[in-house]
């Protein structure tokens, strides 16, 4: 370990990660970003098959010991190891753990200051505790994928896999609040964390909504669009409350008959609002987002242009702010052969994030983590696991 | 003996409104920690929708506005139930006086306010950590507290473009699209709460508290991580509900306007498929077998599956392809969530009262489960101002005259200050 970097808030927080999937694979990875020592645990024959961007994007920051927990000697090894850790975070199924012999009750009996987070799509009791599930189905459950409902259209779910990241952020909270439970009375304890659970606390505002008031909150509404298009892409706007208005009107010359009624105020405006969109798309078509956001915002009219991720990894103000993190990608065949990543969603006020060291694999090191271990012992099953 | 609730010896000072940072500080209400959110005495946090009835925010109990609209906004009693909540002007010397008092006695005070609105109230980490040396600052502003757009303001429908996600979301070939919920405001709120957690954490092993950040933008670009991972972040376009590595995969429209999600995600689930329902092996191709030439022919296979399902009834498909093993779900909308057989058996929800919301009302409860100390969702959001004689009295020792006297200089107080009446006018809302 580097003990010339800045103290990072989890220094010394040793963590076990055992991802079969997105889930438990993020939640370390957000671990690995404030510092803990984040040790990946896979079966070689499990180890998933990422492209090298994924692999550091995922797993940047953490070391690797490629060990097949499944059969006994791997097993044996793998508990000697979460004896010591402070954090196990796994996504597998419960079965699994317990065929090998792994049960939280176990663990935390070999180790009472053990925090034990389990990370699934519906938690690890109820009836769909082993419904089989990925995040498209998991945001039909929760209520999300029918916000998305655009008039006609599919309900659409978020981009990318976002039940699984939330998923992974909720287990970072539990985690850590388990930590700090454990600062006050020095034990551990398990921490249960279910997609379906962190997508609908998300909601916590739609669901409380959905009761006042007898229907669902949150569909689409006409005439509410906030994208218009520009000169050169789109751009988020509420042109109709009085203060975006007028500044429209004033640095922009939008044509607003002051003494005609049907623009006289917000409501008045919304009630026309096809009138609106045919003042409001020459104004915006003759201009860029940049221009548009740049002059609106100075007049404090919340706007906002819609950039593609390429755009994101070039925009002036994250570049200022040090919001991505750049890595070499080995053997690039396209693009500058660097990734540019989105840093931590947190940091500390004026620090930017540091890119993390690729994930490094630890068959010599893994002695040192098995304090107590026999030094033969743990070297010899490791290498037999590996040449398997 | 009762086990005690993991954030219990945490004290939150919460300037925060709307949603962002208010869903923040009641993650960690929910966990035990002592919230009291402070309001300005004549601008009440803009979701409770401003003193008189808002039209902007149709945000009201079923029966109405009623006397007190402030008191009864579904989008102000859902983030800020579990909370003490207090008014003070923050724009008299007495207002910051008393502000200062009850920051002595926290650990953490929340904002959310464009980067120079504290400092400019001689309120900034600084001046803060004058007076509580340990004390954690969250910041949670739209962009951030540096660079050249910090100034600028945003809310969740701005921001959400600004983090690609709306260049994301959408059809192939079309437009893009804003999520039907300011969900960057939820996303940084769940930062927020890591942030803090974080910075207590590290101030249990050193002894030391901090400022930290969450840029509202940055909280919902990681989101997509996955994206820029890709290496080619140009090609990056909207793919609708496909998969970029397995089809088919979406939501497939069936009778009576219900619709139906389904992901296969390998050759077992498409074997199943197949099994479970012998109108689809018998039109299905043979190139179809596997997850390759799926993918390439991801059009072919919806339009395919969704003839199948158009006439089909999604909860009995639902059932059917659940108990083959293939992933399968009929699309719920949110007053259908809160009938879940899974949540219920996990105890998710809260039925709550709220004292000026006839009736009970059902809520998310808490996704963030501790087996041994569990948190719980405290009282009902509080109404406006509604702690703050309690609150002035037990932490800075204010007697019932001297609150009094600063309740009738609007330094504090419940409700709309004298000179603003609370009667129904048109106003905007946030």
């Amino acid at each position: 370990m580097n003990t010339i970097a800045p103290p990072r808030p989890l220094d010394g927080v040793l963590v076990v990660e055992l991802a079969r999937g997105l889930r438990a694979a993020y939640c370390g990875k957000l671990l690995a970003e404030q510092g803990a020592t984040v040790v990946k645990v896979e079966p070689l024959a499990e180890r998933a098959e990422l492209a090298d961007g994924e692999r550091i994007w995922l797993d940047a920051g953490k070391q690797s010991v490629v060990l097949d927990w499944r059969k006994e000697s791997g097993s044996g090894l793998l508990r000697r190891l979460i004896a010591r850790a402070d954090v196990l975070v796994e996504d597998q199924e419960p079965d699994a753990l317990v065929a090998a012999g792994l049960t939280s009750e176990r663990l935390r009996a070999e180790n009472s200051r053990l925090v034990h987070t389990t990370v699934t799509d519906f938690g690890s009791s109820g009836p769909w505790a082993r419904r089989p599930a990925t995040d498209l189905i998991v945001s039909a459950l929760a209520g999300m994928a029918a916000l998305n409902n655009f008039a006609g259209a599919a309900p659409l779910r978020e981009p990318g896999d976002q039940t699984s990241v939330l998923a992974a952020l909720f287990g970072y909270l539990g985690t850590l609040t388990a930590l700090i439970n454990r600062q006050v009375t020095g034990a551990g304890q398990r921490v249960d964390i279910a997609a379906l659970e962190a997508v609908a606390s998300v909601l916590t505002p739609q669901f409380l909504g959905a009761s006042y008031q007898g229907v669902p909150v949150g569909q689409r509404e006409p005439g509410k669009e906030m994208l218009w298009p520009c000169k050169d892409g789109w751009l988020s706007l509420m042109p109709n409350p009085d203060r975006a208005w007028q500044t429209l009107i004033d640095l922009f010359g939008l044509e607003a008959d002051p003494a005609d009624p049907r623009f006289a105020s917000e409501p008045a405006r919304r009630r026309h609002a096809p009138l609106v969109r045919e003042r409001i798309l020459p104004v915006l078509a003759e201009r860029t987002r940049a221009e548009l956001f740049e002059q609106l915002s100075t007049m404090r009219v919340v706007c906002g242009m819609v950039l593609r991720p390429d755009e994101l990894v070039a925009d002036p103000h994250l570049a200022a702010r040090g919001s991505f993190l750049r890595y070499p990608l080995p053997g690039a065949a396209h693009g500058t052969g660097a990734l540019s990543l989105p840093g931590p969603g947190f940091r500390l006020a004026g620090e930017p994030p540091a890119p993390l060291s690729p994930l490094t694999a630890i068959e010599h090191d893994i002695d040192a983590l098995l304090i107590g271990a026999g030094r033969h012992d743990a070297q010899c099953v490791y290498r037999q696991e590996v040449l398997r | 003996m009762t086990t005690r609730l993991p954030l219990e010896h945490v004290r939150i000072v919460d300037l925060t409104q709307a949603w962002a940072g208010a869903y923040a500080t009641q993650l960690l209400a929910d966990l035990g920690a002592e919230v009291i959110k402070i309001e300005a005495r004549r601008r009440p946090d803009p979701w409770r929708g401003g003193f008189g009835a808002s039209r902007g925010l149709p945000a009201y109990p079923a029966d109405g506005p009623g006397e007190r609209p402030y008191n009864r906004s579904y989008l102000a009693n859902s983030v800020n139930r579990g909370k003490l909540g207090i008014t003070l002007d923050l724009a008299d010397a007495r207002g910051r006086e008393l502000f200062l008092g009850l920051v002595r006695e926290a650990d953490v005070v929340a904002e959310n306010f464009t980067p120079r609105v504290l400092g400019n109230l001689g309120l900034g980490y600084e001046r803060l950590r004058e007076v509580r040396p340990e004390l954690i600052l969250l910041s949670m502003p739209a962009y951030g507290l540096s660079g050249p757009y910090s100034a600028y303001p945003g809310i969740g429908g701005t921001v959400e473009p600004m983090s690609g996600n709306c260049w994301l979301l959408g059809e192939p070939g079309g437009p893009p699209q804003t999520t039907g919920v300011m969900y960057p405001d939820a996303v940084a709120g769940v930062n927020g709460a890591a942030a803090v957690l974080t910075a207590l954490y590290r101030r249990g092993q050193t002894g030391r508290g901090s400022h930290v950040e969450v840029s509202q933008q940055e909280a919902m670009m990681a989101m997509l991580g996955e994206f820029f991972a890709r290496g080619e972040s140009h090609a990056c376009v909207p793919a609708g509900n496909r998969h970029h590595r397995i089809a088919p995969h979406g939501i497939y429209r069936c009778a009576e306007n219900e619709w139906l999600a389904l992901a296969v995600r390998d050759d077992a689930d498409w074997r199943a498929l197949l099994a479970a329902c012998p109108e689809l092996a018998e039109s299905a191709e043979p190139r179809w077998s596997t997850g390759a030439d799926r993918i390439e022919q991801a059009e072919a296979l919806d339009r395919w599956l969704e003839a199948w399902t158009v006439n089909r009834d999604a909860a009995e498909m639902e059932a059917l392809l659940t108990a083959a093993g293939v992933p399968v779900a009929r699309v719920r909308r949110v007053d259908e969530v809160a009938r879940c057989p899974q949540l219920a058996a996990r105890s998710f929800f809260v039925d709550e009262c709220h004292p000026e919301v006839p009736g009970r009302h059902r809520t998310a409860g808490i996704a963030v489960r501790l087996h041994e100390t569990p948190g719980r969702v405290g009282r009902p959001a509080p109404r406006h101002g509604e702690h703050s004689r309690a609150v002035l009295a037990r932490y800075l020792g204010i007697s019932d005259s001297e609150y009094e006297a600063l309740a009738a200089a609007e330094i504090t107080g419940e409700g709309p200050p004298a000179d603003q009446a609370a009667m129904p006018r048109e106003e905007d809302g946030a």
